[in-house]
């Protein structure tokens, strides 16, 4: 049913358009994707999963590398997490345990409130994400098991109280700091939510995609994934979900703010929602109006937030290296302080409000005065900085894939030790000695990573640059390719930095 | 109902807090009330590269214990990461002695695992903060 180079008449061109590969078509994931429970059987085993690692944070060893929560959390997921969003796409928000419970809450209370107009953008989350990073430095979570365990159950418990209170999925679209990250990384992904054929929608009356079925079947809306009657007027219950994150399929464009979640693909009565291939970083590199959102460029939520996840890559993996204690000492010094926080404080600013104020704006100031664009400097910052994050992805993606590699199998002894501290002796003695692949072997892919995301900045500056300044592109594109260039090096440099995880800065 | 069951799952989750906090934070160390555990490194403070470390065990009238069996852990203090393990060998009466290389800088914890004669099991671990080159 797919085919070669189609395109809505909503859509816009997408740059280098390949032959499209659709998931849901493949023999056996497509028919288990396409399963109405398929999303409720991956959560299952993350919500298990979570139960375990929390119980084990709270309870079991306090040593972050012999504790369940710190491993799961700070090596396996997060790799696993920037490697499934650059293979595939954001199948973590698919299998979200979070709202699998929030699915069976709301069995129970019902959502009666719209989330606050004045709250319908990114910028609460970006701050959450903020606070994140900062609170991830400040507690060195990655060392401590139990306030890894205390953030996960703050998380469900944040996760209740949101969607308990408010329709659809408010806490998704404008709370999850996590789900904010893989919508960002996964513009970067090979696969998309989207139409097969752009006729079939234009004959669609219902607009199940978005709408959702409802009808008087009780026992089946009991049984259905979410069974609350979403306040209609008619007193139908819901049959089935449409998109809860208000993306109309037939103008959706790209993964923004796509949940994976599929409840489009199983509310369409023609069968006409694929998981299709499409180029990664192509809707970087334009600016139709995107259903849900708006228009990219005008959206300076979403670009504080592409801004916040490419530095703060950086920021993220900065905080392991040893320059940033002699930096932290030296701030200390200056500051008189003896407490981490100001100091930290002042670090984030200079990585997160600085240094992406000078760069973007000195760029946005050479485009306009070299390249004779006619925008205004903000606008053009904001244009440009998507053009950031496949760089800082392949930050995160060498960050996170380091400690992926090096320690993937640290799983093994960990759970061996777990499971025998309840009686369980699982291969005999804990294996402690199983780490993970030679930090040789691991550093060229790092390498590796921050090229591609390099490349992909590159890519998308370019055509940006070609779509401002058709007559004279290059003077567009030099200042911000000059950006890449300065943050691709900065990236390379903190990769060979030497590696140094304190839990104490200011002390030592 | 709906009410009940907020105050239910809050409970639990003030419970869930307060059992950690009681319990989660106090692991035992396991050291017996009779033998007394003293352990010093070598160089002082620890730095990067291998450490000699001497562990001294007493018994309740100050006597030295000997014929145990001493194991040495160092772990950093990010999960993922490589432990290293070494055996301390007895060089005088209640005293043990092994090396571990501690290959990167940051915070480490050393832990020895002892083995009394009689078979009684004892754990301590040591703080490092801030493991340097120099």
């Amino acid at each position: 049913m797919s085919s070669l180079g189609t395109t809505s008449s909503n859509s816009p061109t997408v740059p280098m358009e390949a032959p499209r590969f659709d998931l849901l078509r493949v023999t056996i994931i497509g028919r288990f994707l396409r399963w109405r429970h398929s999303r409720t059987v991956l959560q299952i085993p993350l919500l298990v999963v979570s139960v375990v690692m929390i119980l084990h944070g709270l309870v079991g060893p306090t040593l972050a590398p012999k504790n369940l929560a710190t491993v799961l959390t700070w090596v396996h997921f997060r790799g696993a997490l920037v490697l499934v969003l650059l293979c595939a796409g954001n199948f973590f928000c698919l299998a979200c345990p979070f709202l699998f419970l929030r699915n069976i809450a709301r069995r129970v209370f019902r959502p009666r409130f719209n989330w606050p107009r004045v709250l319908r953008n990114k910028w609460l989350s970006v701050v959450l994400f903020v606070v994140i990073l900062f609170t991830y430095e400040l507690f060195d979570l990655w060392s401590s098991p139990w306030w890894t365990a205390m953030l996960a159950i703050t998380y469900f418990a944040a996760v209740l109280v949101v969607d308990g209170l408010f329709k659809h999925a408010s806490f998704c679209k404008f709370v999850c700091p996590i789900g904010q990250f893989n919508f960002i990384a996964s513009t970067l992904s090979p696969l998309e939510v989207k139409v097969r054929e752009a006729k079939v929608c234009d004959r669609c009356t219902t607009k199940d995609c978005i709408r959702g079925r409802r009808g008087v079947a009780v026992e089946q809306a009991t049984a259905s994934a979410d069974g609350h009657t979403f306040g209609n007027t008619a007193g139908l219950v819901i049959l089935q979900r449409g998109c809860e994150l208000a993306l109309f399929q037939p103008r959706k464009v790209g993964n923004m703010d796509c949940t994976f979640c599929l409840d489009c693909v199983h509310a369409c009565p023609h069968d006409n929602v694929g998981v299709i291939s499409r180029l990664p970083a192509s809707e970087l590199m334009i600016d139709p109006i995107r259903s849900g959102i708006g228009y990219f460029s005008r959206r300076k939520d979403i670009a504080a937030l592409a801004i916040v996840f490419s530095f703060g890559a950086l920021l993220n993996a900065f905080g392991m290296v040893s320059p940033v204690y002699a930096l932290e000492a030296w701030l200390g010094r200056i500051l008189s302080v003896s407490h981490e926080a100001p100091v930290l404080g002042v670090i984030f600013l200079a990585f997160l409000v600085l240094e992406p104020a000078i760069l973007l704006g000195a760029a946005a100031w050479m485009t306009r005065a070299l390249g004779g664009s006619k925008s205004a400097v903000v606008p053009l910052a904001v244009r440009y900085s998507y053009a950031l994050v496949p760089l800082g992805f392949g930050m995160w993606l060498a960050h996170y894939g380091f400690h992926f590699f090096t320690g993937l199998l640290t799983i093994v002894p960990v759970t061996q030790t777990a499971l025998s501290s309840i009686g369980v002796h699982l291969l005999g003695a804990a294996q402690w000695t199983w780490t993970g692949l030679p930090t040789r072997f691991v550093q060229p892919m790092e390498l590796g990573f921050i090229a591609l995301g390099f490349a992909g900045s590159l890519l998308v500056v370019h055509h940006l640059a070609e779509e401002d300044c058709a007559s004279q592109p290059m003077r567009a594109f030099l200042p911000w390719a000059a950006v890449c260039v300065f943050i691709g090096l900065a990236s390379v440099w903190l990769m060979f930095q030497p590696m140094e995880m304190r839990a104490t800065l200011m002390g030592g | 109902m709906a009410r009940n069951r907020l105050f239910d799952v809050l409970a639990a989750t003030l419970f869930l807090f307060v059992n950690s906090q009681l319990n989660g934070c106090a692991k035992s160390s396991g050291v017996s009330s009779d033998v007394d555990l003293t352990y010093e490194s070598d160089p002082r403070p620890p730095r990067i590269g291998v450490n000699t470390f001497t562990v001294t065990l007493t018994g309740r009238n100050r006597e030295r214990v000997g014929g145990a069996r001493v194991s040495l852990e160092g772990d950093m203090s990010h999960a993922g990461m490589r432990p290293v393990f070494g055996e301390a060998k007895e060089v005088g009466p209640g005293r043990y002695q092994g090396t571990l290389d501690l290959g990167m800088r940051g915070d480490w914890t050393v832990l020895f695992h002892i083995t009394l004669a009689n078979g009684q099991t004892l754990d301590r671990e040591m703080k490092i903060q801030n493991l340097q080159a120099t």
